[in-house]
C-alpha cells in the first residue's frame, strides 16, 4: 500500500419525514397499509391532477436544515427530475435541484466538523417488489415526503461515516423529524468515495455506493471499496467514476453503471408549483420550536447533573431511554438513575411506555433499605414486564417490611441468644460485630424486618447488656 | 340557439323547463352534429336526470342556481367523474378519471348541465382538429373547412348553434383560434384565473381553461362561476375577478408588426374598419410597435415541447392507458411499445423535440434562450400596458382553411396561432371577438389582449364593438328545423 493515502467520503441521506399525509396530496403515509391502498389520482400521476404542497413537510424540512445549521434560502423552488421507471408514477420526481431549502450547514462528530452541502425536500417513489420473478409495484410509498441531506467529502474513514450517520440519526430522532428506521427504509444512505495519493498523483475517480441501508453495510461497503480501490491504484490501474451496489450476502460491492454513460435527468423548474417563500418570522418560529438536540442534552447532563460522557452517550443512544432518564433523574440521584437504567434496563425496548414513577419507587425502596439490591432488581424486572406498581409486587412477594415493635424485639432477642460469640465480640469493643448481628437478624426475618428498627433495637439491647455487666 | 340569459328568463317565466331544454338540445345535436362532428361523447341520460333534479328543486321553491339548466359541452381533455376522458388520443381510450376538473364541477354546482365531450387535436396538439384519434370536426359555416384547433369541437358546436356554451382549453391559442374560425367569442383568462385541476396538461406554465360562446354576456356569466382560487391548483390566483368595464378615455394599441403578418386582405380591411369605428366612438387607437410575433412563436416552440415531454411522461401504460399485448422482455420495452402504439405522430414528434430541448448536450440551449426571451416579452408587455389599456390585433392571419393536408395548409396551420401566442407566453388575458363573415361566408375575427387581470376590460370593449360595428358572432343554425 502506498503512503499518504487520502480517503474522501461524502454521504447522501434520504429521510422520510414524520408527516401524516404525503408531500403533494392528502393520502396517509401509512407504511404498513395493504399494497396500493394509500394512493389517489394525484400520487398515481393520473392526467389532469396537480400537486398541492404539504406545509407540514416544509416545516420538518426547515427544521432539519436549521438543526444542521444551514443557511436557509428564503426563496426555494421545486424542480422536476425526469426519468422513466415503473415505480415513478409521473415520469418525473418532484425535488429541489436548482434552489434547495438549505445550504452550507455543518454537523460535529467527536472533534470533527462535517460540512453539509445541502438539505432539500423531495417526494419518494413507489416500491418494486419481486415476487417469483414478477415485478409488482406498490405505490403506497410514492409521494411520501423526504428530506435529502448531502454532506461535503469531509468524512475520512468508514468508522467516521458510521459515526456521522449515527449522530445524524439521533439528531433527526430527537427533532421528531423522522422515525429513522433503516430496516423500514425511512432512513436510507448512499455514499461517494474517492481515493487520492499525496505522492504518486494517481487519484481515483468518484465511486457512488447505492443503498447502504444499515450502519454495518455502510462501514463494510466503504471498507471494501477502500481495499478494492487501493489495490487497483497500487497496480497503477484506473478508477473511473461509477455507481456500485452492495451485495449483503457476499459482503462485496458490485458494478451497477458507469457515470460516463451520462445520468441525464433533464431538470427544470416544476411549473405546477410556485416558488416556496419563507419569511424571517416563519423561519424564526420554527427555529424556536426545534426540540433540544442530543448534543446539547449531553452537555446539560454533564454540567448540571454531573454525569460522565460515557453515561450520557449510553442514555442518548436510544430516545426512549433518554426520556425515561429525564423523567426520573430529578426524583432521586441522577447518577443513581443512570446506573439503574444501564444495569437493569439496557436491553429493554419501549422504555417510553414504562411509567417512570415505577422506576423511581423501586430505586427509593432500595435506597431506604426496604429492599436489598437483589430484591430491587427483581422488583424492577417484574414491574417492567407486567407494567405493575413495584409496591404491589413487593406486597405479592411478601417482601413488605415488618415494623411491629413486638416482632422486632423478639427477633433481636433471638438473634442475640443464637450468636453469643458476636455479642461477646461487641462487648469487647469490636464494632463490626453489630453489622454481623444485623445481617443475621435480616436473614432470620427473610429481609422483611424494618432494618432501621432492627438496628436501633440491637443497639438498645446490647447497651443494656453492657450496663448489666 | 338561445343565449344563457334567454334560457334562464324563459325558465323563470315557466315557458320551458330544464328538462325540455336538454331534450331540445339533444334533438338538435342528433340532427346536425353528424355534419359538424363536434361531439365525441354525449351523456344525455345523465344530463336529463340532472335537469329533472333542477326542475324539481325549483318546483319546491328552491333558489334558481345562476346557470340552472344551461347545456354546456366540454373539451375532451377536461376530467369529469363518471365518464371517459381520452383527450382524443388512442392511448387514453377507455380511461375513466373518476374525478372532475374544478372548472367543470364549479359550473355543475352553478346548475349548468354537461351534455357531452367535444373533439380536439390529440392531447391538444394541433390547430385544426384533424389530428384526433376519432375523426376530424367540420367548420359549422362550411363543412369543407376546418374549425381550427385544438378546441375545434368546442368552437364548432357553439358556432353551429348546438349549445350556447362550451369549455375549451388553450396553451397557445387553442381557444381563440377556433373561436375565430367558427365565428364565436373565445376567452383566454389570465393565467391562474381558472383552476387547471382536471385539465390534462400540455404545457403547464401556459395552459388555461376558458369559455367559448356565441354571446358576450354568457362568457362573463360562465367565467364568474369558474374563476377563483382552488386548493387543488397551487398556481390559481387569489385576486378577485373584476366585472366588465365601460371604455373611459381608453387608449388602444394596434401593433404594426402584427398587421404585417396578416395573409388575407379581407382581414386587413376588417381590422382597419373596426379601428376606425372605435375612433369614431371616441376611443383612441394608435399604431404601436411590439416585437415581431414570429419571435413569440420561436419562444413558444422552445418551451412548450419541453414541458409537454415531461407532462406526458406519465402516459406509460403501467397504471392506465393503452397496454401492448405483445411480449416484451424489459419494462423499457413495454413502455416504449405502449407509447409508440398509443400516441400519434404529432405527439411523438413534440415529445422527442421536448426531450432534446431539455437536454441540449452541448448543442445550443434553446430552452434557456427561450426562457430568457419569455421574460423579456413579459417586460415588453408590462411596459406597453402602462401606456395602453388594450391591444387590438387580428385574431388569425387567415380565415379558416380547407381540410386535408397540403404544404400550403401546414404553413397556415403553423402560423395560425401567431397572434395568440404572445398572451399565452405572458399569462395575459385575451379575447377573440368575432367580426362577421368574409366574402366566402367564413367568419372573421379580431383579438383583444389586455394587461394582467383585465378580463373585465376585454369584455367591456367587446360590448362596445358589438354595438358600434354591426359585426358580431355568426352562429350558423340555419339548418335547424324548428326554433327552440
Amino acid at each position: 500500500m502506498m503512503a499518504g493515502k487520502i480517503v474522501k467520503i461524502g454521504l447522501e441521506i434520504h429521510v422520510q419525514l414524520n408527516t401524516s399525509s404525503k408531500m403533494f396530496c392528502s393520502c396517509p403515509t401509512d407504511f404498513a397499509a395493504p399494497a396500493n391502498t394509500s394512493t389517489c389520482p394525484v400520487c398515481l400521476g393520473w392526467p389532469g391532477t396537480l400537486p398541492s404542497l404539504n406545509k407540514n413537510a416544509v416545516e420538518l424540512g426547515l427544521q432539519t436544515a436549521l438543526a444542521l445549521r444551514c443557511r436557509i434560502q428564503q426563496v426555494s423552488q421545486f424542480d422536476r427530475k425526469n426519468y422513466f421507471y415503473p415505480d415513478l408514477p409521473k415520469g418525473y420526481q418532484i425535488t429541489q435541484h436548482f434552489r434547495p431549502l438549505g445550504l452550507d450547514g455543518e454537523m460535529n462528530i467527536k472533534n470533527r466538523r462535517i460540512k453539509i452541502n445541502r438539505v432539500h425536500l423531495e417526494e419518494d417513489a413507489g416500491k418494486t417488489v419481486d415476487q417469483n420473478g414478477e415485478a409488482l409495484i406498490d405505490y403506497n410509498r410514492a409521494g411520501i415526503p423526504l428530506v435529502e441531506i448531502v454532506t461535503g467529502p469531509d468524512i475520512s474513514s468508514p468508522e467516521e461515516a458510521r459515526e456521522f450517520l449515527k449522530e445524524l440519526r439521533l439528531l433527526l430522532l430527537y427533532g421528531n423529524i423522522s422515525d429513522c428506521s433503516m430496516e423500514e427504509g425511512s432512513l436510507r444512505c448512499d455514499a461517494n468515495i474517492s481515493l487520492a495519493f499525496t505522492n504518486s498523483g494517481n487519484n481515483g475517480g468518484r465511486v457512488e455506493l447505492k443503498n447502504l441501508n444499515s450502519f454495518q453495510a455502510l462501514s463494510r461497503a466503504l471498507q471494501y471499496e477502500i481495499e478494492r480501490q487501493t489495490d487497483i491504484l497500487d497496480r497503477d490501474g484506473l478508477i473511473s467514476p461509477e455507481t456500485r451496489g452492495w451485495e449483503e450476502q457476499e459482503q462485496k460491492t458490485y458494478f451497477l453503471r458507469s457515470k460516463e454513460s451520462g445520468e441525464d435527468y433533464r431538470y427544470f423548474p416544476d411549473p405546477d408549483l410556485p416558488s416556496l417563500y419563507l419569511d424571517e418570522k416563519e423561519i424564526k418560529r420554527v427555529e424556536e420550536e426545534v426540540p433540544e438536540s442530543p448534543a446539547s442534552r449531553i452537555q446539560r447532563w454533564q454540567e448540571d447533573l454531573g454525569l460522565e460522557e460515557e453515561e450520557c452517550r449510553f442514555l442518548i443512544s436510544r430516545k426512549d431511554r433518554a426520556w425515561l432518564f429525564e423523567e426520573v433523574a430529578f426524583l432521586t440521584s441522577p447518577r443513581e438513575v443512570a446506573r439503574w437504567i444501564k444495569e437493569n434496563l439496557a436491553g429493554k425496548k419501549n422504555l417510553d411506555r414504562f411509567p417512570p414513577q415505577f422506576l423511581a419507587e423501586t430505586i427509593k425502596m432500595v435506597e431506604n433499605g426496604s429492599l436489598n439490591s437483589t430484591q430491587g432488581k427483581e422488583v424492577l424486572e417484574l414491574s417492567f414486564q407486567q407494567k405493575k406498581d413495584p409496591a404491589e409486587i413487593v406486597r405479592e412477594k411478601g417482601w413488605e417490611q415488618i415494623s411491629q415493635p413486638e416482632y422486632i424485639e423478639d427477633l433481636v432477642l433471638q438473634v442475640l441468644e443464637e450468636n453469643p460469640e458476636a455479642v461477646k465480640d461487641f462487648l469487647e469493643g469490636k464494632e463490626r460485630a453489630l453489622r454481623h448481628l444485623m445481617g443475621k437478624a435480616m436473614e432470620r426475618s427473610r429481609g422483611q424486618a424494618n432494618p432501621e428498627m432492627v438496628r436501633k433495637e440491637l443497639q438498645k439491647k446490647l447497651r443494656e447488656q453492657q450496663r448489666n455487666e | 340557439m338561445l343565449t344563457v340569459r334567454e334560457l334562464l328568463l324563459r325558465q323563470d317565466k315557466g315557458d320551458i323547463s330544464a328538462e325540455e331544454i336538454i331534450s331540445e338540445c339533444q334533438k338538435e345535436v342528433s340532427i346536425r352534429d353528424p355534419l359538424i362532428k363536434g361531439f365525441i361523447y354525449t351523456s344525455w341520460q345523465r344530463a336529463r336526470e340532472k335537469a329533472r333534479q333542477i326542475d324539481q328543486d325549483r318546483a319546491r321553491g328552491g333558489d334558481r342556481p345562476p346557470l340552472a339548466g344551461i347545456p354546456v359541452a366540454i373539451k375532451d381533455n377536461l376530467a369529469r367523474s363518471g365518464e371517459p376522458m381520452t383527450c382524443c388520443s388512442r392511448f387514453l381510450k377507455g380511461f375513466y378519471p373518476g374525478y372532475t376538473a374544478t372548472a367543470v364541477s364549479r359550473l355543475e354546482k352553478a346548475g349548468a348541465i354537461i351534455i357531452g365531450r367535444t373533439n380536439m387535436d390529440e392531447l391538444a396538439m394541433g390547430s385544426s382538429t384533424e389530428n384526433s384519434c376519432y375523426f376530424p370536426t367540420h367548420n359549422p359555416h362550411n363543412p369543407d373547412y376546418v374549425p381550427g384547433g385544438s378546441s375545434g369541437g368546442a368552437a364548432a358546436v357553439v358556432g353551429g348553434g348546438l349549445v350556447p356554451l362550451s369549455l375549451g382549453s388553450e396553451t397557445g391559442g387553442s381557444i381563440r383560434q377556433p373561436a375565430a374560425f367558427c365565428g364565436v367569442y373565445g376567452l383566454r383568462p389570465t393565467y391562474g384565473r381558472v383552476s387547471r385541476f382536471g385539465l390534462t396538461a400540455y404545457a403547464s406554465s401556459l395552459d388555461q381553461v376558458g369559455p367559448l360562446s356565441g354571446n358576450l354576456e354568457d362568457l362573463w356569466l360562465v367565467l364568474k362561476e369558474m374563476a377563483g382560487p382552488d386548493e387543488l391548483d397551487a398556481t390559481t390566483l387569489k385576486e378577485p375577478l373584476k366585472g366588465p368595464e365601460d371604455p373611459d378615455d381608453w387608449r388602444i394599441g394596434l401593433p404594426r408588426e402584427y398587421l404585417e403578418h396578416i395573409q388575407d386582405p379581407e382581414i386587413s380591411r376588417r381590422v382597419q374598419e373596426i379601428a376606425a369605428e372605435l375612433e369614431k366612438a371616441g376611443v383612441v387607437v394608435e399604431e404601436i410597435s411590439l416585437s415581431d410575433p414570429t419571435r413569440a412563436l420561436a419562444i413558444y416552440s422552445s418551451i412548450v415541447p419541453a414541458e409537454a415531454s415531461s407532462n406526458l411522461a406519465r402516459l406509460d401504460g403501467i397504471r392506465y392507458g393503452l397496454q401492448s399485448d405483445n411480449n416484451y422482455e424489459t419494462w423499457e420495452q413495454f413502455i416504449r411499445e405502449n407509447r409508440g402504439k398509443g400516441l400519434g405522430e404529432e405527439v411523438r414528434n413534440r415529445i422527442i423535440l421536448g426531450t432534446k430541448l431539455l437536454n441540449p448536450e452541448g448543442e445550443e440551449d434553446f430552452l434557456a434562450r427561450g426562457q430568457q426571451a419569455r421574460r423579456e416579452l413579459k417586460e415588453e408587455m408590462q411596459a406597453i400596458f402602462k401606456e395602453f389599456d388594450l391591444i387590438l390585433s387580428p385574431a388569425t392571419p387567415t380565415p379558416s382553411f380547407k381540410m386535408g393536408s397540403s404544404p400550403e395548409h401546414s404553413l397556415q396551420r403553423f402560423m395560425s396561432d401567431i397572434f395568440a401566442i404572445p398572451a399565452s407566453l405572458t399569462g395575459l388575458p385575451a379575447l377573440t371577438v368575432p367580426a362577421g363573415l368574409n366574402s366566402k361566408k367564413l367568419p372573421l375575427a379580431i383579438q383583444l389582449m389586455g394587461p394582467w387581470g383585465s378580463e373585465g376590460r376585454l369584455l367591456g370593449l367587446a360590448r362596445l364593438l358589438e354595438r358600434i360595428t354591426g359585426y358580431g358572432p355568426v352562429v350558423n343554425d340555419t339548418e335547424r328545423e324548428e326554433p327552440l
